[in-house]
């Protein structure tokens, strides 16, 4: 009896094994063959020459604190404007899966693009959209992603970096202009201490926000968007010519004389955004798409500006997220369709809290404070294999390398930029 | 007996053993299928990829011999990484004398003993993400509530954070912490399985309490302090999560790295598979070494017993 049963057990898990490896064959075979069958439909509606538009499109999304709620929201207006159409969110959280999903032609019809796509490259996964009506007059970064004179990827959104500060810190502080010199931004950071406010956050700890005054800052300061490639031509990675030293220094400077946060060791990124929205602290060098954040930890967004870093030539900016259509989507005027109604008036862009790219929207105001500066906006080029395989084998961690400076003593610096410039010359061989 | 009715039996016995091999290969498919595809073929991809320069992208890569073996024993960032690591093995033998000590407790009599033992095996549950995130929280100088009641007690507020190599104290107490409540049950468990009369003899022939655990409580787990001593310096040796989520660059110089978040930024932030690949052999060659050495010290003491 009891061997009847454990056989039997045994059938059921093999059966369950089997029924559900039949299963994903069932699924692997029947996706083409459903694309197949709704081919012909797709191309009727195309050739019908009037969009009415119909079918089911899916749009990737990366945002995905926000895909079930204003981005779905969206997606159901423009399903109301055009009845007959369906349109899919799906939150991305890891890229690389899209990776896989282009190898195997299942792209999805309408998102961000594969991580570190080549340029060169975009014309084999994705399709033009020069003719959806948007010119570089009207979407800001248009021409990012234009291969062989055609834009595969219309920016959704544009970011722009510089100092974001509270200004009921600086009012409770008596500052009344953003500072311009690097030795205005230490008197202001003095008077800030002296009420008791952290001048300026690196949520130190946390690596990635320093991060940006590695390769961000010292570009904004020499002004030249190849500044991150040109390192590879560099005898030295840290030298008093592109910045880095400069950038390194004064830092030091600010930690040394208490500017930043009282314990860097553990200052972390959630407890920067709080303080930084109550206005106990003042100052962070990030991009356009923080402040919406500290309204998110309960700032009020009239009382969040920006302004450049004192001292720079130029203000690093470039697309936050660009749309593509995929090359095998079913419906590509349905797709185009989407992506116009996106990128129009920076609905996306609004109901994600970003900055819209269509020059024709009106962008924050803590935008329009930065860009007042008159300074001009570069764009930096994308990475060189190049300094990348430098970095590589080198070992090279130049967040962590800014994160160990700041906190040495003056006479173990100069040390530490032998060192790494050794580590550089060595790789370079 | 019958002839006839003795072959019957042995037809039935083989038709018996046949059964139970056919079973036994059906149930075994499974785990097997699984310990092949995901513990075994990696493994034998891993050794083969030490040898390789490749880069986790191309579909093809060169054999380059013992390069990355040699790379990898001479870049001080590793053994810098070694050192730090063994501030989680230190922290491990802490928690196993914990450990053992709560069990001991916990095996007399004493009241609410169940509900002492829930609290402690709780953190085990909790996930280990979690459980840093949870950490950093505590170990911030500023929003700390350990340091906001300190100073409300008129102290100073603590650097847990400090930057120097007790901060890798810190990171391993937070395994520390979610570990103890395994150790402590599996050393409870053994304590049960001690039979009652040997203490009620020991206190007959007026043992004292700490004799008792001296000469009959620690005898009779030896086996299960081999067991977690095994598994705690095998964890305590791949380290990782502690720290990668707390500084995910390591921190100032490295000062935070493990073996592991080494090996993890070595592959994935520089592609270098290959190199990485080799730091895994090695660290699979330590801790078997140290495994094996552990046996062998154990033996001798059984042995001599």
């Amino acid at each position: 009896m009891r061997k009847t049963a454990s056989t039997i057990a045994a059938l059921t898990l093999l059966g369950g094994l089997l029924a559900a490896c039949s299963n994903d064959k069932n699924n692997a075979s029947g996706s083409p063959s459903a694309s197949e069958a709704s081919d012909p439909s797709s191309a009727a509606s195309a050739s019908n020459s009037e969009p009415k538009l119909s079918g089911k499109i899916v749009f990737a999304t990366n945002r995905t604190d926000k895909a079930d709620s204003t981005i779905r929201d969206l997606a159901d207006e423009f399903e109301k404007l055009h009845p007959g159409t369906s349109v899919e969110i799906e939150g991305i959280t890891d890229g690389n899966t899209l990776k896989t999903r282009a190898a195997a032609n299942e792209l999805p019809d309408v998102g961000i693009p594969i991580p570190d796509l080549p340029l060169e490259k975009m014309p084999d996964y994705y399709l033009p959209q020069d003719d959806l009506g948007f010119s570089a007059d009207t979407i800001s970064f248009y021409d990012y992603n234009k291969v062989d004179g055609k834009v595969y990827g219309i920016p959704i959104s544009a970011g722009y970096q510089g100092i974001v500060y509270n200004k009921k810190a600086f009012a409770e502080a008596g500052i009344t202009t953003a500072p311009k010199t690097l030795d205005e931004m230490l008197a202001d950071s003095e008077k800030l201490k002296e009420k008791g406010i952290i001048a300026l956050a690196t949520s130190y700890k946390d690596g990635w926000p320093v991060g940006y005054y590695t390769a961000t800052l010292p570009m904004e300061m020499a002004g030249d968007p190849d500044w991150y490639g040109k390192l590879a031509d560099s005898d030295t990675l840290y030298n008093e010519d592109n910045y880095s030293i400069a950038v390194l220094d004064f830092l030091t400077q600010m930690n040394d004389k208490g500017y930043l946060e009282p314990d860097l060791m553990s200052a972390n990124w959630e407890n920067q955004k709080r303080l930084h929205a109550q206005g106990k602290l003042a100052m962070a060098y990030l991009g356009t798409w923080y402040p919406s954040q500290l309204a998110d930890n309960g700032a009020n967004i009239e009382d969040i500006g920006m302004f450049p870093f004192p001292g720079i030539k130029t203000i690093s900016g470039g697309p936050d997220g660009s749309l593509f259509i995929s090359k095998n989507t079913e419906n590509p005027d349905l797709a185009k369709a989407f992506v116009k109604y996106c990128i129009e008036n920076g609905r996306f862009a609004i109901a994600t809290g970003s900055i819209p790219s269509d020059k024709n929207a009106q962008p924050p105001a803590y935008v329009t404070e930065l860009l007042s500066s008159g300074l001009p906006v570069i764009t930096s080029s994308p990475t060189s294999s190049k300094i990348q395989d430098i970095i590589n084998k080198g070992n090279i961690n130049m967040t962590g390398n800014l994160q160990e400076y700041i906190v040495s003593k003056k006479d173990k610096q100069a040390g530490l930029i032998a060192k790494w410039n050794k580590q550089f010359q060595d790789a370079k061989k | 007996m019958n002839k006839a009715l003795q072959l019957k039996k042995r037809g039935s016995m083989k038709r018996e053993n046949t059964e139970r091999v056919v079973l036994g290969t059906l149930f075994l498919f499974v785990p097997l299928a699984f310990l092949i595809v995901f513990s075994y073929y990696p493994a034998v991809r891993l050794f083969q990829l030490s040898f390789s320069d490749w880069d986790g992208l191309s579909n093809n890569f060169h054999y380059v011999g013992f390069d990355n073996y040699k790379s990898v024993a001479r870049d001080e960032t590793v053994m810098h990484a070694f050192r730090n690591t063994l501030a989680y093995v230190a922290m491990m033998f802490v928690q196993l004398a914990i450990a053992l000590y709560v069990a001991v407790v916990l095996d007399s009599k004493i009241r609410a003993k169940n509900f002492f033992r829930s609290v402690i095996a709780l953190p085990f549950i909790l996930n280990g993400a979690a459980v840093v995130y949870l950490f950093t929280l505590l170990y911030d100088y500023q929003a700390s509530p350990i340091n906001f009641l300190l100073q409300k007690i008129g102290l100073d507020p603590i650097h847990f954070l400090p930057n120097s190599y007790a901060l890798n104290l810190s990171l391993a107490f937070m395994g520390l912490w979610k570990g103890l409540g395994l150790g402590v049950i599996i050393f409870l468990g053994s304590l049960q399985s001690i039979p009652r009369d040997l203490y009620e003899a020991a206190e007959i022939d007026g043992a004292s309490y700490f004799q008792a655990i001296r000469y009959i409580s620690i005898p009779n787990i030896t086996r299960i302090i081999e067991l977690q001593l095994f598994l705690g310096i095998t964890g305590s040796l791949q380290a990782y999560g502690e720290s990668l989520i707390t500084f995910p660059t390591g921190g100032p110089g490295g000062i935070a790295d493990t073996l592991m978040t080494r090996t993890l930024s070595i592959a994935f932030k520089y592609s270098q598979f290959g190199r990485a690949a080799a730091m895994g052999v090695m660290l699979m060659i330590l801790i078997l070494l140290v495994v094996g050495v552990q046996r062998m010290l154990l033996r001798r003491n059984e042995a001599s017993e």
